[in-house]
Order: C-alpha cells, then structure tokens, then sequence
C-alpha cells in the first residue's frame, strides 16, 4: 500500500487545481477492486509494484515512499511505456474519477478537476448547451450516504 | 433421460431483440407460444444504474456470466490456434441485447438487398469484392417495408421521416427509402455540439438529420420519455425510455396469455426425428433436463449461437448439425467494420449528458449515395456525431502530445481538455467472404462440456478499408470545419469479435449457399425458422437491429398465415 500510494501521488498530484490521487482516496478504490472483481490480475499488480521499489532501489538508492517528489516523477517517466504503468494509471483514473460510492472522488474531487457535473436525475436542454456553464449536481447514484 | 414436458404451438429459443418480438404476433394469433430463456427478468431499481464503474468498466449489465463463459474464440485464419475474445455483451436476460444497446433503429435502404446487382449494373462485375460470397437478399425493401413499420410502432421509435411515399423532407434522411408514415415520435431533441456539427455539415453542402431510436422523445404508450442522463450506453433504462423488448412487446405478448416464458432455461439441442422435422428443444433449468415438443421451433439466439447451437444438435437426418447437409451453417459470417474518429475542440462542446443515439448522421458517403467510379470499392459508411461522455473516460483522453501523461500538467490538461472531445460512430457497410466464417472450437469449451463458437475472421479486406478510410476523411473534414484543432483517426480494420455480428445462416432462395429461405425457414428442416442478423447477408451502414427485428415478425407473420402447412 505504501508503494502504490506513493506512486499514484505523483501520478495524480495534489496542487492549486485541488486534491490529487491519494486526497480523494483512488487508492482505496484500487484496494477492493483488487479484493474483488479485480481479484484475478492482483498478484501481478503486486508484483508490478514489488519491480517498481526494486527499480527505485537499484537504481535511486531506495523504495519508491522514500524517494522525494522530483525522484519520484522520474522513476514514473522511466517506467512509462511498462504495462504496469498504463495499468496502474487505468486503475488510478477509475479510482479518482468514478462514483464515490467505490472509495474513491471524494467530495467529487475527481468529477470538479474535468469539470463534470455529475450524473442527476434529468437533464434538461440548457444543460447540453455548447459552453453552457452546468452547476454540479453533487450526489452519487447510489445516495447521499457516498458525498453530497 | 429429460422430462416431457407439455407440447407447445412454437418453441422460441431465445427472448431478445429478435425472439422478443416475433412472440408477440404469434401469441395474438392464439399460438400457444413457449419462450425460452436463458437469463431472466432485469430489475430497472437493482440492476440500471448512472454509473461508469457498473455500465462501462465492470461491464455488469452486459456480461452475464453464463454468455461469458461461451464468449467466441477468434483467429486470424485456419493455420492459426484460435483464443478466447474474453468478453462479449451477448446477453442473458429477457430482452436480450436491447436492454443495453444503443438503440439506433434504422432501416436499410433499397440498395442494401440489392447490392450485388446494382453494383454490377452501375460499376460492372468487378466492382464485387473479390472473394466476397455476397447475393442479393431474397427481399426487396419495398417487401421488407410494412413490417419495419409494424416494429417502429410496436416497439416505438423516434424519428424523422425524409422520404413519405416519394415525398423528400430534408428535415429527415432524403437518402432513405420510400416509407409509408411518419415515425410514431418525433426524433430526440438535439443537443448544443450536435446541432452545431449539423450547421457544420450543411455548410459542406451535406444533409444532415436527426437519427431514428427506439428511444422515447415522449411519452410513448405509458411509458417515459428520455431523461438524458449520460449512461444509456451499456446500461438499462431506469426510467423505460429505452425501448427494449422486455417492457414493450414481451410484457404485451404475455397480457394474450398464448406467451409462457421458460426463464434461466438454458437451450442445449434442437432435437430432429428420422424424417428431419424439429421435434423440439432439450433444456437445462436446475440443473434437470426438459424436453419441451413443439410443432414449430424459431431458433432466435445470437448470432454465433445460433450456428453453435445449429452445429452441435447433430442427428442421423443432419450428421454435420442441424440443417446444415449443404455445409452452409456458419458460412457468410461477417463482423460489422466500425470506428471512431475523435476530435479536440478549443471551446467545451459539453455532451456529458445525452446517448449516443441523440446525435447528427450524414449519410452522404454510405451505401451508394455517392458515384464510386474510380474509388476501387462499393458501399461506404454513414458518420455520426452524438453526446454521453463519461468521467473515467474522458479523463483518459488522449493528450495529443500537448501534455505529459501524468503530475500537475497532466491535471491542468484534462481541467481544460475532458470536455472538449467528440466521439463518432462510423459503420461500414461490410460484405461475407469466403474466408470468413464460424465453426465449433476444436478446444474450448463451455461450463455444460459443449465447444464455443470459433470465428476465423480471414485476410484483409481492401474493399471495407478502403471504403473506411473514405469515411474516415469525410468525418475528419466534418471536424475541421466545425472547429476541431485536432482529429485522430484509429486504423480502418474489421473486428475480431463484433456487437454486430450477421450471417452464418443466411437468408435466400439458393440452398446451396443459404441456410434459411426467404421467409426464414430453414431449406432442410421445414419446421425450423431462423431470427437474428444471422440471416442478414449483407449489413448496411447502420445498426442491425430494426432490421432484423422486421425481419423476426415477418417470419413470425408468414408462420401464423401458413401455419397448416409449415406445423404439418
């Protein structure tokens, strides 16, 4: 957990757009995706993370949490074109950007950084204008138990 | 040893898109009608839901588990090892597939029964794709036109009309063929980008329109018009907008009493007697075996179960599968060739919400609505530009190489960008080949020990990539004079599995090439009728569906007109 955290912090950084990966909790998404419907490709996602520390080690000095930001940024752009890298920043945009309900975007951070406005109840005409400015309609499809 | 059950009029095996409806005129017809279902009813509140994970990701309302574990495996040609196409959205559900389709609800045009000979008589024999077994449908649109008619009204469909009776509107599509009547609703309303692209096609001298959906614009027959609400796409209607056969014309089949639905009923052989008439069907429900007797069996799966289900129901009057002594089950298979071409906007063009079948459709450069001379292919595409965005994926946008694929300015890319992509739905119209075809895999098999369908999808086609790429160019001259600042167009290939997927019992007069005979009936079992786009040999530049659902109730029709002789 440690590693993945430190990896999708870089990938999805908190900044002056807002909270990042880690803020709105894509790593919890990832977390029971990979002890459920998930479950099948888990041990090699741990082992995807398990390459990236040894990686970081042999050739920083230490595991990915270790490392600072900048060194961190850099073992991500090494290992961009691996199949880990695009699966792991697959999993962090579905944790960062999907309902609440699943752990992840909370207080809709992911939803407000693209500037969607949210699934609601009916859609009205103006709110498919071209540049039309839509209020967010912030509330899960599954209740306002996930974030409101 | 299986347990008889009582006999019925007709088995349908199968209660989707196809089977769905052909129940109805059978059942008002006082046939008593056994509809036999592998999956079972869906629950709009437990099982239709706004959300990307549920619909998109996790796939849930598409892949039931059981079609899942009899998904195709794919090869390339016959010295290859065929492979598992891991999941595919055929359905287990009453409804079937139209509980989760798009909805688009075309009728093909005149030219699309007639290809082979139009493209003869225009461009000459060469103009045929080598190595293409295509024919003319057995049918004209003009014969095939009351029954399209019949399913916009039953199953309700929105729509404008561009051709009444020879009368051209330019509102609708004025390529179209003669119809006899408007569309029972008025097209869906548009949304900002598409009304937009639609000034933008008509500045390009195009004729552009709203398309025909199986998708409320009102309120239609008790049910709810469309709430665009962005996650029509792979998902269930919450609200009953998406017309699909589970709440249109199953729930009114069953109101004749004639309908029984055998659910979670799994179909495993269409069994025949010596003189090579259906006796009925063998299913599995709990684990126990039923034979359920019928005078008339329609098989309405799938297309790749249909043939499977064909091929493995061997016997002594069909030694090679089930009207299959000329060797044509399985033949004329075809994939439908589609694309999307993607574009940036520098303004947010927001179709977050919507459907995709809310959109704008040139049918400039389909069919032959163009002179081909010269081109080195026949048919085309027709383009569309629709709405329903969803969050994960817009967020994997791609970045044009404008930004880094993660950090900061990542973040700041998708902030300006997510909003601003436009999706297209390109399909093609895509002919059967020699070498492309379906048979039983040598070694996968399904959770009951019976092999899965196997699909050897052959070598390139230059004809459907050449009339793709054309397609491709026009989308992106489209694009570019509605504003795009940049445009991607992904390679022009055919699907290795396919959504639309036609042939392998195809309909026509020769028995020598055609498993069914043009009303759908098989040419070596007279009691077996055949539904779905299997019986498609040819597939259009647009969706399947309504055609194929045309098609179900005409066969569905002829039966109850003829039923002395075709019952014996």
């Amino acid at each position: 957990m440690k590693t993945l955290v430190a990896f999708i912090d870089r990938l999805i950084p908190s900044d002056e757009l807002g909270p990042g990966a880690v803020a709105s909790g894509a790593q919890i998404y990832i977390d029971r995706a990979l002890a459920g419907p998930n479950a099948s490709e888990k041990d090699t996602f741990v082992q995807g993370l398990e390459s990236v520390d040894a990686y970081a080690q042999r050739v920083h000095g230490a595991a990915l949490a270790e490392l600072s930001a900048e060194k961190r940024d850099e073992v991500l752009n090494e290992m961009i074109e691996s199949p880990f890298f695009n699966r792991a920043r697959i999993l962090t945009l579905e944790g960062m950007f999907s309902d609440p309900y699943y752990g992840g975007n909370k207080n809709f951070a992911g939803w407000d950084l693209i500037r969607y406005p949210g699934p609601r109840p009916a859609v009205a005409a103006g709110d498919q204008a071209l540049n039309a400015d839509v209020k967010p309609y912030r509330m899960s499809a599954y209740g306002i138990k996930y974030g409101h | 040893m299986a347990i008889s059950l009582k006999p019925a009029d007709v088995v349908v095996i199968g209660l989707g898109a196809a089977g769905g409806v052909a129940v109805l005129p059978l059942a008002r017809a006082g046939l008593k009608v056994a509809g036999i279902e592998a999956g079972t009813w869906m629950d709009p509140h437990l099982d239709f839901h706004a959300d990307e994970v549920y619909n998109n990701v996790r796939r849930l309302v598409t892949s039931s588990s059981k079609a899942q574990r009899e998904c195709p495996t794919v090869r390339a040609t016959t010295s290859q090892q065929a492979r598992s196409a891991g999941v595919h959205p055929m359905m287990n559900a009453i409804g079937g597939t139209s509980i989760h389709y798009w909805a688009q609800s075309w009728r093909l045009k005149p030219w699309d029964f007639r290809t082979r000979s139009e493209s003869t008589r225009r461009y000459g024999p060469n103009s045929i794709p080598a190595g293409s077994t295509l024919e003319d449908w057995p049918l004209t649109y003009d014969e095939l036109e009351p029954y399209y008619d019949i399913i916009e009204q039953e199953v309700g469909v929105s729509g404008k009309a561009g051709n009444i009776q020879g009368r051209i509107d330019p509102a609708g599509n004025v390529f179209e063929g003669p119809r006899q009547r408007e569309y029972p609703m008025p097209p869906l309303r548009g949304a900002g980008f598409t009304d937009h692209m639609m000034d933008a096609a008509r500045e390009l001298g195009w004729k552009p329109f709203r398309p025909p959906a199986a998708i409320n614009s009102q309120p239609y027959r008790g049910r709810n018009p469309c709430v665009f609400h962005g996650y029509c796409s792979a998902g269930g209607c919450h609200v009953g907008a998406k017309n699909s056969t589970a709440i249109t014309t199953i729930p009114e089949a069953v109101r004749t009493k004639h309908l029984t639905i055998f659910d979670k009923a799994q179909v495993t052989r269409i069994i025949t007697d010596s003189n090579g008439r259906v006796t009925g069907v063998n299913y599995i429900r709990d684990r126990k075996e039923y034979f359920q007797p019928a005078k008339i069996v329609l098989l309405a799966g799938y297309t790749y179960e249909n043939s499977r289900l064909l091929l493995l129901s061997k016997s002594k009057a069909y030694p090679g599968g089930l009207s299959n002594n000329h060797g044509q089950v399985g033949r004329h298979y075809f994939g439908h060739w589609v694309s999307n071409v993607s574009a940036l906007f520098p303004y947010d063009i927001n179709v977050w919400y919507g459907l995709p079948a809310q959109g704008v459709t040139v049918d400039e450069w389909a069919d032959d609505s163009f002179d081909h001379a010269g081109l080195g292919f026949i048919g085309g595409a027709s383009l569309h530009v629709y709405t329903e965005r969803h969050p994960i994926d817009a967020a994997a946008m791609n970045t044009y190489g404008r930004a880094p694929l993660f950090g900061s300015a990542w973040k700041k890319f998708v902030h300006e960008n997510a909003g601003r992509v436009a999706s297209t739905y390109l399909q093609t119209n895509t002919f059967p080949y020699e070498t492309t075809f379906l048979d039983l895999d040598s070694e996968v098999r399904d959770p009951l020990g019976d092999p899965v369908c196997r699909i050897t999808f052959g070598g390139v086609r230059e004809n459907e990539q050449r009339a793709l790429q054309h397609a491709q160019n026009k989308m992106e001259q489209w694009f570019r004079a509605a504003g795009a600042i940049e445009v991607t167009k992904p390679p022009a290939n055919g699907p290795r599995i396919s959504t639309h997927a036609y042939g392998g019992t195809r309909m026509g007069d020769n028995p020598e090439t055609n498993v069914v005979d043009r009303w759908g009936f098989s040419h070596e079992a007279p009691n077996l009728g055949i539904l779905g786009a299997s019986v498609m040999g040819s597939s259009g530049a647009r969706n399947p569906t309504l055609t194929l659902q045309a098609l179900a109730w005409r066969t569905a029709d002829h039966l109850v007109k003829n039923w002395k002789s075709l019952a014996g």
